[in-house]
Parts: structure tokens; C-alpha cells; sequence
């Protein structure tokens, strides 16, 4: 696949799939087709925030994580971890064993909790039928779950019970939840029963996730925004109990375990076996692959060590592979201006020089809204983007010069790369068990599988630094964080840092510069604007265009495959669409051209 | 005081799911009641042990194991010793109890008959085996028996002891003869069975009607306190009925549970007016003191996040930014079944989530707040990256908090004007992104 813009491309339909949200192009994807219904070149759009810079420059570096919480309300926390890193970097602030702990499990259950909710309340809907499953016969539903699962809800009355409520919702018309589905579609391969296993599975993973957000509301103090603190963590622990409200004592310890418990079985039996279950319906609908074939990077995450961030020390794989060269994972620099850079030749701001990128400690966030020559519609109508032009709000981050595929995919590669064990050999399994190559990994699917899979490491790795926290505690430590430079007069006249973590869609990081106590550039750089970048000005295409190129549509006008794609991805943008508006409208325009 | 007290004891009357026991008497919306008084206490335990020591004593009568029946022991006779004892304190205070039916209070009165003439009665006792059953997802709330227990009790206690008392004696006046008081009292039972043996069957039997009932009774008391999230079983100690919050299992409890009021801000405070609704929701907080029952909540753009907390409110008011395509800065109102839910499939991203879905995710999970109101604002700009809100919503703020304090009155929460202003610690936006200093722009 040739991974550069697709040239000598004869246009044929142009599709356009575009969200009605009150922010144009908030998340936008055009692709043409070929006479036989396969997308031969994609251009993806998104609204990103504005540079945080506008809103961060001369505040307290100690308050940016509660800006940064507030970008995205999926990854709040994820955010507000990064902020905290790149300040204690930039200052060079250390933080206790036991705040790194908490911070893990606080990372670790964003994970656990983002993977089940992303499955199961969107991206499940891309191959599951909701309508099939009123027509599945309870009985052989209980004995499709049945031989799957040691799953105990798995009655023929518990689903046919489940039939019913959902014959229910269906009927009530407008309030139906399910309205906007494609159902029916050519695309969906799985019979009712399992579509059927699949609803209930929806229905308990929405009830289970409310508990799996408790973890957070213990260790971060509050919720849904969590406290965070530049030096560890904001909750005191206090196992006699006698503490301030809101202490860590051993009821809130035994909660958080029991709950772990109860993310690792509901990951062991029900997402995993489902996962099974769905692809093996899915074998030859190998697409989508895009760059994770040839260049992916991950940061790395989960320190064993506080204050240690280098490859060894991280418990999620760190690097980058180029070229489709498996057998070399290259070490990355987040502090080297030659490696990270932002370009946006093609996104709607301006640099000096628009041909050559910028590193973020020097990343500038200056709009130019302008269409590109062959755009259709108008500034605040664009009936067709022109990829030759500008066409993003998202910059286009690149890896020496390299795009690259982030995100639970990208890990899970890495992982096998460096052959660690723990990632290599449940992604052998899994592939042994529905009998299918290891190149089948590079594909919409495999990205939604290593996602599980991801789910039931960080859902034990959640037990592993619960475990260690506890007996530290045992031991007498219960020191949560360091204020040895809180206060500003021991901070240097200037600093800049960097922070990074693996959030669950991807790598994600901060770079900050302070002087004299105050923020004077601040950016982030997300997993979505690398995943959802636009071109570079040598042509290289991102991860969400190159996954969409060679893809084979059943119905044009009714783009399941290209939200099927994108959707694997977990793309994340700024949140800002939830405006509610009277008639439910739908939340994709679709147009056909 | 008084009056506002009582107005509020009787709203929350009205919206609890309250049902009337045989009694007659509606569970009050707040416990703890005084239900069983001393006499009956002090008679059910003393029952309870008389019963249990005769259940024993009697099977070994019946059945007597081999080692005790070697002659040149006592055995035989001291268990025969213990059962007739026994038997006459389970007379005694069976007596007592049902004396004090006459002297108490109206719930010791239930034991003692069956409403049998009323419709509601059986509708409820149907009602009440649906539940048992595990087919009710919530019970009916009574402050004594339900009307299963309360047949239960008629038929296990309070005509089988008699029973067991009548025959029980009967047979002891054969070894105390016929010039005995027993025999003179009870006699009479051999013109119903001549055979003395088949009065002993007929005890024997009862002891195992016994047997049953005190299992049923205690598997009901055991459940009940765990299933209806009342105190059944310390009840019987210290007399008063109490109802708990739903702490633990994941059942629903609507026994006089505190009700749950929720009032929730959701935004953007990122983009301009897309904060309105934290905003409005972090003035109320600023401006007035709530009572426990009422939750103040930043829920941000938390999506799904937000789902535990809807359902665990009976009453909901949600502060949003919404388009209904009105006036930029037009406050809107919309209750219950008019605010929007649904759920979009078509959505790119879950950062599509919107609050009609987490509605609508509630739904789908069977607990929706019963009452919802949404307060909403007409947006100007929501594209302004890091602006503040426009004049034109700003404005809107304070007249869409007294809205909210209006609603919270209307429903009985006592609302009252914060006096001595909030510490940081306690502000609902804190470290810089609160209302005043997120806007005023450090650098400008």
C-alpha cells in the first residue's frame, strides 16, 4: 500500500461523513470511491481545541492539570496526569512510591474503563445488528454464551427476559435508543443469537462501568474530576481511619480491590469471549489496517519505580517502528527537537514557514482558516474539503518526518517486538485460537482486539500496584506526596519539561516552559492528532486515511465500514457537542456525491 | 418552622412509594417507629425459646434414642420434666400475648386476625408472594407485617400454639388423671379422637407444622432485613422499625429511602458559553446551603461518567447550554418526558456522548430520576476557544439559579441563603479554573 498522498487517483464519488455538531468540521471524513465501492483516497478532518497555550500561558503551572481535565471529558484524567509530569519534569520534582502506585491504578482503571465503555457503548455497534437480535432464539442464545463462557448470566430466561426489554425500548419510537443505526446493513455478519449475546453484554458492561469509576472517586478524592496534585496525589491515607474525610482507609482499600476483582472477570469472561465470538464472523474482513503494518511509536507508561520513565522502567512498551521493520524498535526523545515535530501545511494555522515543523516546546497555535483551491461550499458551508490545501484544525505530528500509528494496536505491537512476554503471548493466543495469521493483527479488527486484550492486562496490572500499595501501607509508608518544592521561590528562573502517558486511545504528552514561576508556553499533543492528522508536506497521509484507503463499501450511502475504521481507533476530540437540541437529531450527515 | 417542617414531611409523604399494612397505618416517610412494644417483645422471645426447647424435648419424647432408654436412668424423665415446664411457659405467655392484643398498640393487634374481607388485602398478599418469589424488583412498605406475615402469623402462631397447647395438655392429663385440672380443661379433646394415639400423632404432627413455620419465619426475617433494607430482625429487640440507605446490595430499596436530589452543571467551560451550566451550577453552590438529601455536581462533559449519579436520584435538575433555536441568552425549561434522550449510533466518537444519552443510558438500565428538569440557556458562542461566556448567558446565570431554588422549594428541599462565604477547599471548581479567575485572563 503506498502510504504517501494517493496520486494518479481518477476521482470517482466523493462521500462526505460529517457529524451535525454546532462546531464545522468537528470530526469530518471524505473519501472517494471506485466503480466498485472501494475507497481509494481519504481525507479525515477534525476540530481539535485551539492550543491550551491560548487559555494556560501565565497561570500557575500547579493549576494546568485542572485546564487540561476540562479538555475532554473521556480523558479527564489522563490529561491531568500528563500536566502533573511535565511540571514535576520541568521543575524536577520527584513524587512518592505510593503516589506512583495510586497514579497507575488512576491510569490503569481510565483504561479498564474506557476500553469496556468504547466497546461496548460505540464501537460493538459496528458489528453487532441491535435489530437481529430480536429475532435470536433465547435457547440457542443461552447455549452460544454458554459455550463461551463460564459467565454465570447465561439463562435462556435471562435473554429472553433481555428480548423483551429490548422489544420494548424498540417499539417506543422516538425514545427508541437505538434509532440511528444502520441496521439491516450487508456489513453486519453475525447471527441473532449472537447479536443478541452481544446486547446484553452492552447492557451489563453500561451497568459494570459505574462501579469501575469508584476506583477513581476513592483515590482521586472527587468525581467525576478528580483532584490532582503536582508532587503525588491528593488523598491522605489513613488506615486508622481517624483522618480527614475522604482519607484512604481500609473499607475505601477493600472497595477499590473488590472492584478490581470484578474488572478482571468481567474482562476474562464476558469482553474477551465476545471479542472471540464477534471475530469469528469477521475472518476475511481483514481491512483497516492502515500504518500499523509499518510505523507505529508508544510512549510508554505504568512506571514499576516512581521517577523512573525510561524504557526499563515502564511497564507499557516504549518506542517506535519504522518502514514496517519489526525487528528494530527505535528509542524516542521527547526533549530531542529533531524527533517530534508539528507540521500544518495542511492544517488551518500559520507558521513562519509552513513547510518545515516545529517541536512543542516551540509549537505555536496561530489559526488561518483558509480553503484550499478546489474546495466546494463556503467557509461556514464546506460541501467538499481540498486535501491539496489547508483542510484540519488538527496539526500533523510526525516522528523524524515519519507518520505513525498510536494507541492500544501500537502497544500491543511494540510489546511483541520486544518480545515481552506479557503482550506476546496473548496476542498468540488469541490469533491461534481464531486460526488466523499474525498479519491479520495489522487490521480494524486486530485493533479492536488488542484493545481488549489491553484491557485484561491493565484490568491485572491493576491488581498488581493495589497489591504493592497495600503492603507498603502494611509497612508503615503512607506518604502520598512531596512538597519539598511547592512553593514557587524554590523553582529556577526558567524550566521546561515534558510529560507523557499511554491514555487509552494512544501516546499522549505535554511540554511545558515556565518563567519566573508563571506558564509561558504550554502544548499538547494527543493521541487523535497523530492517529487523525492530516497530510505533511512530504505527503505522508496519517493513521485514520491510511486505514480508510482499500476498503470495500457494501452501501455508500450508509457508511458503516468507514465508522467501523475510525471508531477502532477510539478517536477522541474536543468535547464540546453535547448541546442539546429538541428532536434527537442524528449525529452524522451523510452525504453522497 | 413548623410549617415548612410539616409541608416538607408531607411532600415527602407524597412521593414515597408508601403502602398501607393491615393496620391501617401508612409507613411514614422518615424512621425510626416504634413498633413492637415491650410486652411483645418480651413475650416473642420467651415464645421463641419455650418453642425451640419444646420442638427438642418433644422429638426425643417421640423418638427416643436408644442410650437413654437403659432403666436405672433419669434421663426419659428429666427431658419429659423439661417439656412440660416448657409447655406450661409457652401456656402462660401465649396468654399474655394475646392479652396484650387488647392493651396494645395497633401493630400487636395483627397477629391475632386476618382482614380476610378486604380486596386489597389478597391483592397485596399476591403482591407480596411476587416478591418473595424474586419476581417484584421493589416491595410495598409497611411499618408492621405484610399481609404474608401477618397470615403467617395467624395461621403459625396464633392458631397452631393453641393447638399445640390444647393437645399438649390433653395428653398430660392422662398421666395426671382424671380428677386434674388438665383433664377437666382438655379432656375433651379424646371425645374428638378416642385413641390417645392418634392425640399423639396429631401433636407430633403439629411439631412438625412448628418446625416449618419457625424456618419460614426466620428465612422471611433474615431476607426481609436484607431484601427491603428495613431492620426486621433488631427490631424485635429494641422495638423500632428503621429503614437504611441502600448501602451494599444493588436492590432498590424504597422503604422511607432518603430521597436522593441531584443538581447537576454540564459544559465546556473551555468554550465560552458551552460552560454555562457549570457555571450556573457552581453560583447555586456559591449562593445557597442545601440539605444532605440534595447533591451539587460539576459533571463537566463527563458523558457516561455521569450514569451512577442519575441513578441514584429520584430528582434531577440539569443546568445545560441548549439549542432550541431561540434568542441568544433565552432561558428554557423543560421537565420530564420533553427532555430529550437518545442515543447516537452514528456518533464519531464517544466524545459524541451527549447528556440525552447518559438520559437515555439510564433509561435503558430501568432508573431514570422520576423527576427531571432541565434548565437550559440559549448559547451565542460556543466556538470562542478559551472565552469567556457572552454577556447576553452571562446574565442568565443568577435568574436561572433562583429558577432552580424554586423548583428545590416546590419540591420540598429547604433552600437557604449561604451566609459566611465558601473556602476555596469547599469551591466546586477550584485551582484557578473557578468562574472569576478562569476569566480573568492573566495576560492579556
Amino acid at each position: 500500500m503506498d502510504l504517501h498522498t494517493p496520486d494518479g487517483f481518477k476521482p470517482g464519488k466523493r462521500i462526505v461523513v460529517d457529524p451535525v455538531t454546532r462546531i464545522e468540521g468537528h470530526m469530518r471524513i471524505e473519501a472517494n470511491i471506485d466503480s466498485d465501492n472501494v475507497i481509494r483516497n481519504a481525507v479525515s478532518s477534525g476540530t481539535m481545541w485551539r492550543g491550551i497555550e491560548i487559555i494556560l500561558n501565565g497561570r500557575d503551572p500547579r493549576d494546568a492539570w485542572a485546564f487540561t481535565e476540562r479538555i475532554c471529558g473521556v480523558c479527564t484524567g489522563t490529561h491531568a496526569l500528563t500536566s502533573v509530569r511535565a511540571v514535576e519534569n520541568a521543575l524536577g520534582i520527584t513524587i512518592p512510591e505510593n503516589a506512583n502506585s495510586i497514579r497507575n491504578i488512576m491510569q490503569l482503571c481510565l483504561q479498564v474503563h474506557d476500553h469496556l465503555v468504547h466497546f461496548y457503548h460505540l464501537h460493538a455497534l459496528d458489528w453487532v445488528d441491535v435489530m437481529s437480535a430480536l429475532k435470536a432464539d433465547p435457547k440457542a442464545t443461552s447455549v452460544l454464551a454458554q459455550s463461551i463462557s463460564s459467565w454465570p448470566l447465561s439463562s435462556p430466561g435471562y435473554f429472553k427476559d433481555l428480548q423483551i426489554r429490548l422489544t420494548k425500548f424498540v417499539e417506543s419510537g422516538q425514545l427508541g435508543p437505538f434509532k440511528y443505526g444502520y441496521w439491516g446493513h450487508a456489513a453486519y455478519k453475525l447471527p441473532p443469537e449472537a447479536n443478541l449475546m452481544a446486547v446484553a453484554h452492552y447492557l451489563e458492561a453500561l451497568d459494570f462501568q459505574k462501579d469501575v469509576v469508584k476506583i477513581h472517586a476513592i483515590y482521586g478524592g472527587k468525581n467525576p474530576h478528580p483532584n490532582w496534585l503536582v508532587g503525588g496525589v491528593a488523598c491522605a491515607i489513613n488506615v486508622d481511619g481517624t483522618g480527614a474525610v475522604g482519607a484512604i482507609n481500609m473499607e475505601r482499600l477493600n472497595l477499590v480491590s473488590s472492584v478490581i476483582d470484578r474488572c478482571i472477570e468481567f474482562t476474562e469472561k464476558v469482553y474477551l469471549p465476545d471479542i472471540v465470538a464477534i471475530s469469528s464472523f469477521y475472518k476475511d474482513w481483514l481491512y483497516g489496517g492502515g500504518l500499523s503494518g509499518r510505523s507505529v511509536m508508544a510512549y510508554g507508561d505504568i512506571p514499576e519505580n516512581a521517577n523512573d520513565y525510561s524504557a526499563n522502567n515502564l511497564k507499557l512498551p516504549r518506542g517506535v517502528i519504522i518502514n514496517g521493520n519489526l525487528n528494530e524498535v527505535l528509542p524516542l526523545d521527547h526533549a530531542d527537537p529533531e524527533q517530534i515535530q508539528e507540521f500544518v501545511s495542511h492544517s488551518w494555522y500559520k507558521y513562519d514557514d509552513d513547510s518545515k515543523g516545529r517541536h512543542p516546546w516551540d509549537g505555536i497555535t496561530e489559526p488561518n482558516y483558509v480553503l484550499g483551491p478546489n474546495a466546494k461550499g463556503t467557509k461556514t458551508d464546506i460541501k467538499e474539503l481540498d486535501e491539496g490545501g489547508k483542510y484540519s484544525w488538527i496539526k500533523a505530528p510526525r516522528w523524524r518526518g515519519n507518520a505513525v500509528e498510536v494507541g492500544p494496536l501500537a502497544r500491543f505491537i511494540l510489546g511483541c517486538a520486544q518480545n515481552k512476554p506479557e503482550f506476546k503471548e496473548p496476542t498468540e493466543k488469541l490469533l491461534k485460537t481464531l486460526g488466523l495469521p499474525d498479519k491479520a493483527l495489522f487490521s480494524t479488527l486486530g485493533r479492536t482486539a488488542a484493545r481488549a486484550l489491553e484491557c485484561q492486562w491493565a484490568a491485572n496490572q491493576m491488581r498488581y500496584f493495589q497489591d504493592k500499595l497495600v503492603g507498603r501501607i502494611k509497612a508503615g509508608d503512607s506518604s502520598t506526596a512531596n512538597i519539598d518544592k511547592w512553593e514557587p521561590e524554590s523553582w529556577p528562573k526558567e524550566a521546561r519539561g515534558y510529560g507523557f502517558t499511554e491514555a487509552p486511545r494512544g501516546a499522549l504528552a505535554h511540554w511545558i516552559k515556565i518563567k519566573e514561576t508563571k506558564i509561558d508556553n504550554y502544548q499538547c499533543v494527543v493521541p487523535t492528532t497523530w492517529n487523525g492528522s492530516p497530510r505533511d508536506p512530504k505527503g505522508n497521509i496519517g493513521a485514520f486515511e491510511a486505514a480508510l484507503i482499500e476498503t470495500p463499501m457494501a452501501a455508500p450511502e450508509q457508511p458503516l465500514e468507514i465508522l467501523r475504521t475510525i471508531h477502532s481507533f477510539d478517536p477522541c476530540l474536543a468535547c464540546s457537542t453535547h448541546v442539546m437540541s429538541p428532536d434527537g437529531q442524528e449525529m452524522a450527515a451523510v452525504i453522497v456525491r | 418552622m413548623m410549617n415548612t417542617a410539616k409541608r416538607r414531611a408531607e411532600t415527602e409523604l407524597a412521593s414515597a412509594p408508601i403502602a398501607v399494612d393491615a393496620a391501617g397505618e401508612q409507613a411514614a416517610a422518615r424512621s425510626p417507629i416504634y413498633v413492637y412494644e415491650v410486652p411483645v417483645r418480651i413475650c416473642h422471645w420467651v415464645n421463641a425459646l419455650s418453642i425451640v426447647f419444646l420442638m427438642v424435648s418433644g422429638y426425643l419424647i417421640g423418638t427416643p434414642p436408644s442410650m437413654v432408654a437403659a432403666s436405672g436412668k433419669f434421663v426419659m424423665g428429666y427431658i419429659r420434666f423439661a417439656h412440660f415446664a416448657a409447655a406450661q411457659v409457652l401456656a402462660m405467655f401465649f396468654l399474655a400475648r394475646i392479652l396484650w392484643a387488647i392493651f396494645g398498640n395497633r401493630h400487636s393487634r395483627q397477629i391475632v386476625y386476618i382482614p380476610a374481607h378486604r380486596k386489597q388485602f389478597w391483592k397485596d398478599i399476591l403482591h407480596e408472594i411476587r416478591w418473595y418469589a424474586f419476581l417484584e424488583h421493589k416491595p410495598k412498605v409497611y411499618v408492621g407485617h405484610n399481609p404474608l406475615a401477618q397470615t403467617a402469623m395467624f395461621t403459625g402462631f396464633t392458631l397452631l400454639v393453641p393447638f399445640m397447647i390444647i393437645t399438649g395438655f390433653a395428653l398430660f392429663s392422662e398421666g395426671a388423671g382424671i380428677d386434674s385440672w388438665q383433664h377437666a380443661m382438655f379432656g375433651w379433646v379424646f371425645a374428638l379422637w378416642p385413641n390417645s394415639q392418634d392425640v399423639h400423632t396429631w401433636h407430633r404432627l403439629g411439631m412438625w407444622a412448628l418446625t416449618i413455620f419457625v424456618m419460614v419465619h426466620i428465612y422471611a426475617a433474615v431476607r426481609e432485613d436484607i431484601m427491603s433494607h428495613r431492620s426486621i430482625i433488631f427490631s424485635m429487640i429494641s422495638g423500632v422499625r428503621q429503614c437504611r440507605s441502600n448501602w451494599g446490595s444493588g436492590v432498590v430499596p424504597t422503604c422511607s429511602k432518603p430521597r436522593r436530589v441531584l443538581l447537576l452543571g454540564i459544559g465546556n467551560i473551555l468554550w465560552a458559553d458551552e460552560g454555562f451550566g457549570v457555571r450556573a451550577v457552581e453560583e447555586f453552590h456559591h449562593r445557597y446551603v442545601v440539605p444532605d438529601e440534595v447533591t451539587i455536581l460539576d459533571g463537566g462533559t463527563q458523558g457516561l461518567h455521569l450514569v451512577n449519579y442519575l441513578q441514584d436520584s429520584d430528582h434531577l435538575i440539569v443546568f445545560d447550554a441548549i439549542d432550541y433555536g431561540l434568542e441568544p441568552g433565552q432561558l428554557k425549561l423543560v421537565r420530564d418526558e420533553e427532555v430529550p434522550r437518545f442515543t447516537g449510533i452514528r456518533k464519531m466518537s464517544l466524545h459524541h456522548t451527549g447528556f440525552q444519552e447518559v438520559i437515555s443510558a439510564c433509561d435503558l438500565l430501568g432508573h431514570c430520576p422520576k423527576h427531571l428538569v432541565l434548565i437550559g440557556c440559549q448559547p451565542l458562542d460556543l466556538d470562542d476557544w478559551g472565552g469567556p461566556l457572552t454577556p447576553a448567558v452571562r446574565n442568565q446565570i443568577s435568574p436561572a439559579v433562583e429558577l432552580a431554588r424554586f423548583i428545590l422549594v416546590e419540591w420540598g428541599v429547604r433552600v437557604t441563603p449561604r451566609i459566611t462565604p465558601l473556602g476555596e477547599s469547599e469551591w466546586l471548581l477550584a485551582n484557578g479554573i473557578d468562574h472569576q479567575r478562569y476569566e480573568m485572563r492573566a495576560r492579556t
